[in-house]
């Protein structure tokens, strides 16, 4: 079995590479990328088999530098997810990639950024993983300037790539920490070391897989690239990158460090829930949608990571069932926000093709004119809010009863901790209902805002297909979770016996989704033969009497004010409210409002300006005297003879 | 099953009947304190009947989500009369027992009633939503913090083992269960949408908040809404008398304090409309946010006591 | 090499540092160049025919060096010295700080005397010293020059005698001369647009 599913695995990854350097090559892109779509299916095939039959293939975990391939069931689940992601993706780009700029350069980098991404899930040595990891981080930045030529999206990419690379020397760190200590492979490796050592790794780690993860405060690059790049590549980008810099964090602290220490675990919970607020109450203000919903990548990461802090405490504690549950939670967030939150990028670039834009308050009523693609972003949209019974209810209940669990256990600090942590994923629960229910409000439905709106056309089928497909996934995975739960607690160190179901089981309590959503199937047809034939009038809607007008429609910024208003002092909200005037008669208000991103201003730019200074005072070094530049080198000489009769040198 | 579940789903069952009673009395009690007569308990079955009769109102513009709102607000509240437990009996079908289930179908409820303003384009309705969702974001914090110290005790969310947890005295000798019904009193306030957070008997379009996408509707579609609010007077009320009221362990018994208990929940929730003003707008957060710091007290009071 | 050899290169050496005109210093760094030759050629009898090629091919250079010196200094002349340049006593005490320096911080090396250890780390001292204290472009190819006069000492002092590394040492300045002239040729192009040296005769001025 292990053979076939290496071979499977093989297969796929073949047939990915071969669609990549077809699209190089042949003039039509569809078979190339039809090519691209079928071996992410095998792959994901592979890697659900691999996960929920626990089978491991090819080599496990060497500390030696020699590329090393294999895969075990958390590797599994990751192919699934790229899997799930990418072969919807890949079909979207069929329609898609005819309108941009370089259609074939950007089919070939659709192609090789899943293997980039395969790479560093199935890598099982330091340098495949490395090389992987860089090559993912660069993929997308090349996409960007390719489809994109100007200084704006220049600024942009050079942004991600330092505040990337800046972070991910963390990774790097790691890592070859590990290989060093001859951990990577070996469970007691560092135990050995000491705690200096595990502690260092540990937090080399989460810097770099937390600047990957987009985790607050380094998540800057997030907001800045998701837009620009194409809409499937953005897709991949949100549904299946950022979750693999989470495989990252979750291999670092379950399995190279060894157990994580509970202040660790302490850290990564903190860190969670203050991405997941922060991400989505940047969201909430945001007019352009992508941009929203890159936010609200952050959001979900924060969430992730919120269960996987949890936990970690919970292995701290030795708690190895409740562990399990936590665990499975912050996966199977992991999956649910990838299917939605790549549907939704696929649906804004269908959005953006029909209706010309991406500005929220200039679009409206597109689900008559674009019925398919609506009805799917309507889906994503109410996965992402938590709203029964999809993806995200499932796994924000799990990740709500281990994050009570931890509130019900007897030490102060992962009880206080546990019991905040709950109360930040229910608040960010309620917000992310206001953010994703302006989102559809204001796209889809009530009256066509602009005439581009207005005159929207639905897409061509290979581009809503892919959102009805990814839409089909988000509610199979909110009907039946208790498939896959299982197999997700299974891979925490310890195990857990869990017995699949519909339902998702948590101790003494449970929740069954697919009696759920029965329920409210058969209550709402039974309440649609109760209400009968519709007798109704038509009537304008009510506002005192006046006639609705264009500018009487909510904006964005309407519906979000009490949020604004709420929380004025803490976003440092701006308003400026301009009265003209002429002849001693108003004439026009004019209002500019808006919600910096403060960690822009309060955090990047003070380093960015000490850095720049720092620059400066370096560069007086370079003075271009020949003399300076001799005088260093004599400098350097004397210094080394020093050393060399103290004997500091060896 | 047996016939103490049988007892209790039928109990639970007749909540879809009962629940309007709540709304009525509420209003009595009000009418009484305020020197009127009052049109007695039964008013809201008049008034359903009389919006079962009439016909329904299509808003220009509005699409099938509009259409498709008031059938999912009661679904979603139909199916949390059959989540929330009278005692510690009741059936697992169809939806299980579970605290966080009944967050969800709330926040459903809400969510529905958002996207139908944002059908219709309603300027009253959306302002409602918005101000709805926004205190819901604190409110559902609250409500986890509330079931978090009602679990303190039963090491579950699961509402049967919560019901028997809390029965007899000795939880109320706890201070994480008198922090907890502080709170629940704060969540009954606002799911029931009573003053001081929201004025249920407003006319003014400017003051409505969870009426306010209400206002697009007319017949049938209203008296389910309708109901789906009195719905929530149960689901809320019973929860609070079932978790945070004093009842006895054994079933008949705890049947008749269950009963006893709603009826003074009504009773207080008059004198509170009659005693107090409507808060402004921008105070109500805060005074959630204090809730939600009140539970977590009695969580910390609970762990540095060691439990029960 | 006999000690009182290795002290007058030493001592032509501080001598350009010294000397006040770039012509002296010239004189001084060729005068020491042949007679590094010289005194390689003396030693030569009696070693292997890879010294006595050694020891000719450094001659050779000298000879070379002394050309090219010239014609430098020769096109090169400036009417003023630098403005700011400093004194005499400032110029000689770094040097001679310098030197010091690296002769006490230098550890044996295994070379045939101790004199010619100290002699070699002197002359590179040297070299170093004037290349910071003297502002002309020419004092830098005259200190380069010292400099490597000082490994060319150590190299044939070495007592299983590494010849090798003079033969290196003059590889080495043929590419420095070559890659310098290149980078001449093409400044001069952008700078004139020609590099015909025909038409660049009238620039002289």
């Amino acid at each position: 079995m292990t053979d076939a599913l290496a071979i499977l695995l093989c297969t796929g990854v073949a047939v990915l590479a071969v669609g990549a350097a077809l699209a190089a090559r042949r003039p039509a892109l569809a078979p190339a990328l039809a090519a691209q779509a079928a071996g992410l299916l095998l792959v994901g095939i592979a890697g659900g088999i691999s996960l929920l039959d626990g089978l491991s293939a090819g080599s496990g975990f060497t500390s030696d530098l020699q590329p090393a391939v294999g895969v075990d069931p958390l590797s599994g689940f990751f192919l699934l997810m790229i899997g799930v992601v990418g072969v919807p993706a890949a079909v979207y780009a069929t329609g898609y990639l005819g309108a941009t700029s370089h259609p074939r350069a950007l089919a070939v980098l659709t192609g090789c950024f899943p293997l980039a991404l395969v790479g560093v899930v199935t890598a099982r040595d330091a340098t495949l993983f490395l090389a992987s990891w860089e090559l993912m981080t660069l993929i997308p930045a090349a996409a960007i300037l390719i489809s994109h030529g100007g200084g704006a999206a220049r600024r942009a990419v050079f942004e991600y790539l330092a505040i990337t690379h800046l972070g991910g020397v963390g990774v790097w760190v790691a890592v070859l920490m590990l290989a060093e200590r001859g951990a990577l492979g070996d469970p007691a490796g560092l135990a050995a070391a000491g705690t200096g050592v595990q502690t260092l790794v540990a937090v080399a780690g989460l810097i770099g897989f937390g600047t990957k993860a987009g985790l607050v405060p380094l998540h800057s690059w997030l907001p800045r690239v998701h837009p620009l790049a194409p809409s499937n590549i953005s897709a991949v980008m949100s549904g299946v990158m950022v979750k693999v810099a989470i495989y990252g964090i979750v291999r670092l602290l379950f399995e190279w460090v060894g157990g994580p220490a509970l202040w660790v675990g302490l850290v990564v919970l903190g860190l969670g829930a203050l991405s997941a607020l922060a991400g989505i109450l940047y969201a909430l203000f945001q007019r352009d949608l992508k941009r929203l919903l890159a936010f609200s990548t952050i959001e979900n990461v924060g969430i992730a990571t919120l269960a996987l802090g949890a936990a970690a405490v919970f292995t701290a504690r030795g708690e190895e069932s409740w562990a399990a549950l936590a665990l499975a939670a912050a996966l199977l967030h992991c999956l649910g926000h990838a299917a939605a939150k790549a549907l939704l990028f696929l649906a804004a670039g269908s959005i953006e093709r029909g209706a010309g834009g991406l500005d929220l308050d200039r679009m409206g009523g597109l689900l008559r004119r674009m019925p398919r693609t609506g009805a799917g972003l309507v889906v994503g949209a109410l996965a992402i809010a938590g709203v029964p019974v999809l993806s995200g209810f499932a796994s924000e209940w799990t990740a709500l009863q281990s994050l009570l669990g931890l509130g019900r256990q007897d030490a102060i600090a992962p009880a206080l901790a546990g019991g905040l942590g709950a109360a930040i994923l229910a608040t960010t629960v309620g917000l992310g209902a206001i953010c994703f229910v302006k989102v559809i409000g204001l796209a889809l439905l009530g009256a066509p805002r602009v005439p581009a709106a207005a005159g929207a056309v639905e897409v061509p089928r290979a581009m809503w297909a892919p959102v009805a497909a990814l839409g089909a996934a988000c509610a199979a995975l909110g009907l039946v979770p208790g498939l896959l739960v299982p197999s997700l607690a299974a891979l925490a160190p310890g195990g857990a016996d869990l017995a699949p179901g519909a339902g998702i089981a948590a101790p003494g309590t449970s929740l069954p989704t697919l009696g759920i959503a029965l329920a409210l199937a058969a209550g709402t047809a039974a309440l649609l033969v109760a209400r009968g034939r519709r007798a109704a009038a038509p009537a304008p809607v009510w506002a005192c009497g006046q006639a609705i007008e264009p500018p009487l429609a909510w904006t964005s910024a309407a519906f979000t004010k009490p949020v604004r208003l709420t929380l004025w002092e803490l976003l440092r909200a701006e308003s400026d409210v301009r009265a003209v005037t002429q002849d001693g008669v108003l004439r026009e208000v004019r209002h500019r409002g808006g919600v910096p991103h403060l960690f822009d201003t309060m955090l990047y730019a003070p380093v960015l300006r000490a850095a720049l200074a720092g620059a400066a005072g370096a560069r007086r070094l370079q003075s271009g005297s020949l003399r300076l530049y001799v005088g260093y080198l004599v400098g350097l000489v004397v210094l080394l003879l020093l050393l060399a009769r103290v004997g500091a040198l060896g | 099953m047996s016939s103490r579940d049988a007892i209790a789903l039928g109990i639970q069952v007749s909540g879809v009947a009962l629940a309007p009673l709540l709304v009525g009395g509420v209003q009595s009690v009000k009418a009484r304190l305020q020197g009127r007569r009052g049109s007695g308990p039964l008013q809201p079955y008049r008034e359903l009947r009389r919006l079962w009769r009439r016909s329904a109102v299509d808003p220009l513009g509005a699409g099938p989500v509009y259409r498709a709102a008031p059938l999912l607000v009661g679904a979603a509240l139909a199916l949390c009369l059959l989540v929330v437990p009278v005692a510690a009996y009741g059936t697992d079908l169809p939806a299980g027992h579970d605290i966080l289930v009944v967050a969800g179908l709330l926040a459903l409820a809400r969510v529905a009633m958002a996207l139908s303003a944002w059908d219709t384009g309603g300027a009253f309705g959306l302002m409602g939503a918005s101000r709805d969702l926004t205190f819901a974001v604190l409110g559902e914090a609250l409500l986890v913090m509330v079931a978090l110290v009602a679990a303190l005790p039963a090491d579950t969310t699961d509402l049967q083992a919560m019901w028997s947890a809390s029965a007899g005295g000795a939880i109320w000798t706890e201070p994480a269960h008198w922090c907890g019904a502080l709170a629940m009193g704060l969540v009954v306030l606002l799911e029931t949408g009573r003053q001081p957070i929201d004025n249920p008997d407003t006319h003014l379009e400017l003051t409505m908040i969870h009426e306010g996408p209400l206002l697009e509707y007319a017949g049938r579609d209203l008296a389910i809404l309708q109901w789906a609010a009195a719905a929530r007077h149960w689901v809320v009320l019973v929860l609070a008398a079932g978790l945070f009221l004093p009842h006895p362990h054994s079933f008949a018994p705890a049947i008749a304090a269950l009963a006893l208990g709603v009826a003074a929940l009504v009773i207080a929730l008059g004198v509170v409309e009659t005693w107090q003003a409507k808060m402004r707008l921008l105070r109500v957060p805060p005074i959630l946010l204090a809730g939600t710091a009140v539970a977590l007290l009695g969580l910390v009071s609970w762990v540095a006591g060691g439990g029960l | 090499m006999s000690t009182w050899l290795i002290w007058l290169l030493v001592a032509s050496g501080f001598g350009a540092v010294a000397a006040r005109r770039p012509a002296v210093a010239a004189v001084l760094v060729t005068s020491q160049t042949l007679l590094l030759g010289a005194g390689t050629l003396a030693m030569a009898p009696g070693r292997s025919p890879e010294f006595a090629v050694a020891a000719g091919l450094l001659m050779l250079k000298a000879a070379l060096v002394t050309v090219i010196v010239a014609v430098a200094i020769s096109r090169s002349r400036e009417a003023r010295p630098h403005e700011g340049e400093s004194g005499l006593l400032n110029r000689l005490g770094a040097a001679v700080a310098l030197v010091l320096v690296f002769v006490g911080l230098v550890p044996s090396y295994g070379l045939e005397s101790v004199a010619a250890e100290n002699g070699a780390a002197a002359l590179l001292a040297t070299g170093l010293a004037l290349a910071l204290v003297r502002r002309p472009t020419i004092f830098a190819v005259l200190a380069f020059l010292i400099a490597e006069n000082g490994i060319a000492v150590a190299a044939v002092s070495v007592s299983g005698a590494l010849p090798l590394v003079v033969e290196l040492g003059i590889a080495f300045d043929l590419v420095l001369l070559i890659a310098v002239a290149a980078v001449f040729q093409s400044r001069i192009l952008a700078a004139f647009g020609t590099t015909d040296t025909s038409a660049l005769r009238g620039t002289r001025g």
